[in-house]
């Protein structure tokens, strides 16, 4: 019998019954995809944790003073270093740690931070709102120093003038020295603007009156070839120490990377990523422009070479990033170059090897201890707290693909129902083909081809609808892990493939069953 | 063209065995219209079952021609059943899933002829046996006489030398039966050798040669008597 007539003869048998037919394919639809989808999400999910594993960030070391952390919700402008933190850290710290450990490679600044071209408060602030939104903004970009980055569209590096009086540690640029690449404007105003707002804002208090409103941009002027609109109004920053680059590979495409002396002294330089570059820039003069963010005038040094990481936390290409110093802030703010400095916290130590963390980390404590007194910081690795998520997960996807694979076995168990069935009710049938001249072996595949097609089906419809059910699984599964994004297809097409193979064995069996019948036998019955 | 020697079959319930066949001994040559009759239970069906390689005996030898049957395969038996054996039923046993030309069209395909060679050979049947106007029907669309046409049709499809026929008149009146004879007869007067079993004495001496049996062995043979 020729292939092409065996499937026409099963297509008939199946149609003859067809509702049975349809409930057993809908069922190993189901079993496919779900089996499918699980094989290409574990995949994907061990490719993404292979990934992440790779990535710089799970070979770092985070370096805390412990203190830092009991005022994170008090506005920055009370932050008080003396009294509140045993050990205060700063970028001094990494060169004299990296000098008393042998296992520590990098180490480096690199705190995120959200960077906008907009002024604070949609460029208005009253003159109650000037006081809470300091402490708001500020609590904000103080509440995790590591983090840094908030979502609102703007955020402060610094104690924004609402808060009065102003920080201590603010100085003015005039006396200060090394004066900024990216701002040399005016300074020496004698009358702070500061005092004559505070006054004002007195006056109006003692006289029970709503304190008058001021208009930011009177205050925030910049020279006339500094940008201050960009095609994004915000995007994704990050606040690092010329070593950072060399412990994520980053290399620059165009220009240069700023060095430590940048950072030491003062200059308000920014890199950036190759996409960011892109988008800020469509027409590729990037380099040498100033453009204003976060009140700070910068001026784009370097444009990086496109690379594949992406920032573990937040998923975002480090493409999209721009990299600026770590270092004090400088704002043009009423005709005086003020500058604020805020406590570096995060120290980020960074191991070749990262078998080597657990050893790394004695290291570092047993350095800060002596320093600081013992227990004076906390040393976390993100590979463990990544690892233990990951078992846990792991243990959930375990589970899931069980289920998976027993839906898939649920659903071959009904078509093998369906078959021996089949085979029982057909026996007088197959005893008259038998008399018309078909083999045992031919019997036999005419069964295997019905139960075949309807595997195939359920095959082919279950790996159509796999996609969405992998992106149930995703978003079911992956709320807490930065997701696992792409669909993979080669194990989507593997799975589906192996899940019909599975399928397919079930059906051999009342295959046989059939080929077995005896004719004589076959043609007494009824 | 047949010689059965010492065929036994017996089925084994358990506790009882039934021995249906006896050790028979029958030699059936080209072009003989032979009967086969005998009361209910004497083995019958059984035989023709075992003349048409349906079923296996317990012991004895079939010769087909130089062959001996008890040495092949199921591929090469199931050839020989393809194309040299036709079977008619008593109760017609057509496929339901499948309408009258399909029916016919099932020998042709395990003989592996396709397309309109196919076509053509099952509408030509079925027009042999006077149904050109039922061609589609199915079977539950059909008068019991009209299906054991298709059935001889199908029967019929790969030329057979031998056909072999159990009460084939058995469900049908007795005009009907007639008609079916007839066909059977206009067959054995082409060449075709033919085997039938009936429980109609009338019809029993209608073949040329009529074997009787009782409880699986021989009683009478007009062949032999001849
Ligand atoms: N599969 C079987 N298992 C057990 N006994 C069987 C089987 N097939 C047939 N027999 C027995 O073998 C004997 C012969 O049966 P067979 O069908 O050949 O008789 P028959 O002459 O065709 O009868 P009828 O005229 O009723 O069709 C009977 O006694 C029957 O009960
Ligand atoms: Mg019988």
């Amino acid at each position: 019998m020729r292939p092409i007539d065996r499937l026409l003869v099963s297509i008939r048998h199946i149609r003859g019954r067809l509702v049975e037919s349809i409930l057993v394919v809908l069922a190993t639809a189901v079993g496919v995809a779900l089996v499918a989808s699980m094989a290409a999400f574990i995949r994907s999910y061990d490719e993404q944790t292979e990934y992440l594993l790779s990535h710089p960030a799970y070979r770092e070391l985070i370096v805390e003073a412990v203190g830092n952390e009991t005022e994170l919700d008090e506005p920055a402008v009370e932050y008080d270093p003396d009294t509140t933190s045993e050990a205060s850290l700063g970028y001094d710290d990494i060169q004299v740690a990296l000098e008393n450990t042998s296992l520590v490679t990098y180490g480096y600044l690199a705190d995120r931070e959200q960077l906008s071209t907009q002024l604070p408060g949609s460029g208005r602030f009253s003159g109650r709102g000037m006081a809470a939104a300091g402490g708001v903004a500020l609590g904000d970009s103080s509440r995790d120093p590591a983090a840094g980055a908030g979502e609102a569209g703007v955020e402060l590096p610094f104690p924004p003038p609402g808060t009065f009086p102003p920080p201590t540690d603010m100085t003015d640029a005039a006396e200060g020295d090394g004066a900024a690449r990216g701002d040399g404007a005016g300074s020496g105003g004698s009358d702070n603007p500061f005092a004559a707002i505070r006054k004002q804002m007195e006056d109006a208090a003692a006289a029970g009156e709503e304190p008058p409103e001021f208009n930011l941009d009177q205050f925030f002027q910049v020279d006339d070839d500094v940008l201050t609109e960009l095609p994004l109004e915000s995007f994704p920053g990050r606040r690092v120490s010329a070593e950072f680059f060399e412990a994520y590979g980053l290399a620059v495409a165009e220009g240069s990377e700023f060095t430590n002396e940048d950072l030491e002294s003062g200059n308000q330089v920014i890199v950036l990523g190759s996409s960011l570059a892109d988008a800020l820039f469509p027409d590729g003069d990037a380099l040498g422009t100033r453009i204003r963010l976060n009140l700070q005038t910068y001026t784009v040094i370097g444009v990086l070479s496109p690379t594949t990481l992406t920032d573990t936390e937040t998923d975002a290409s480090y493409n999209d990033v721009a990299y600026v110093p770590n270092a004090a802030a400088q704002v043009n703010f009423g005709g005086n170059v003020m500058r604020f400095h805020r406590p570096a916290g995060t120290l980020r130590f960074a191991v070749d090897d990262s078998a080597n963390l657990d050893l790394a980390t004695a290291e570092l404590q047993a350095h800060f201890g002596a320093e600081y007194g013992d227990g004076a910081v906390r040393i976390t690795a993100p590979l463990e707290e990544l690892q233990t998520e990951r078992e846990k997960l792991s243990r959930i996807l375990s589970v899931v693909l069980f289920l998976a694979a027993a839906g898939l076995f649920i659903a071959s168990i009904n078509l093998f129902n369906l078959m021996l069935m089949r085979v029982i009710k057909r026996t007088k049938g197959i005893g008259i083909t038998r008399a018309l001249g078909a083999t045992r072996r031919e019997i036999a595949r005419q069964f295997l081809n019905e139960s075949a097609f309807m595997s195939l089906t359920g095959a082919v419809i279950g790996l159509a609808v796999s996609p969405f059910v992998y992106r149930l699984l995703q978003s079911a599964l992956i709320a807490e892990v930065s997701a696992v994004t792409l669909v993979n297809w080669p194990f989507l097409l593997v799975g589906a493939l192996g899940a019909f193979l599975f399928s397919l064995i079930f059906g051999v069996y009342p295959a046989l069953q059939a080929g077995r019948i005896d004719a004589a036998l076959a043609i007494r019955s009824e | 063209m047949i010689t059965l020697e010492g065929i036994s079959k017996s089925y084994d319930l358990g506790s009882v065995q039934i021995s249906a066949l006896k050790g028979i001994d029958l030699a059936i040559d080209r072009g003989e219209f032979i009967t086969v009759m005998g009361p209910s239970g004497s083995g019958k069906s059984t035989l023709l079952h075992i003349l048409g390689i349906l079923d296996s005996p317990d012991a004895g030898t079939y010769r087909l021609e130089e062959h001996d049957l008890m040495t092949l395969s199921d591929k090469e038996l199931s050839r020989i059943r393809n194309q040299h054996f036709g079977f008619v039923f008593q109760s017609f046993n057509l496929f339901n899933e499948f309408n009258a030309f399909e029916n016919v069209m099932f020998p042709l395909m395990y003989a592996g002829i396709r397309g309109s060679e196919r076509r053509e050979r099952a509408r030509s049947l079925l027009v042999q046996v006077g149904l050109e106007h039922r061609l589609y029907h199915y079977p539950n669309m059909l008068s019991g006489g009209e299906q054991q046409r298709v059935a001889i049709a199908r029967a019929l499809a790969n030329d057979p030398t031998l056909i072999l026929a159990d009460e084939p008149t058995g469900n049908l009146p007795s005009d009907k039966g007639e008609e079916i004879l007839q066909i059977l007869d206009g067959l054995n007067r082409d060449g075709v050798t033919v085997v039938m079993v009936t429980h109609d004495d009338v019809l029993g001496k209608r073949g040329s040669r009529c074997v009787r049996l009782r409880d699986g062995v021989v009683e009478s043979d007009t062949g032999r008597a001849a």
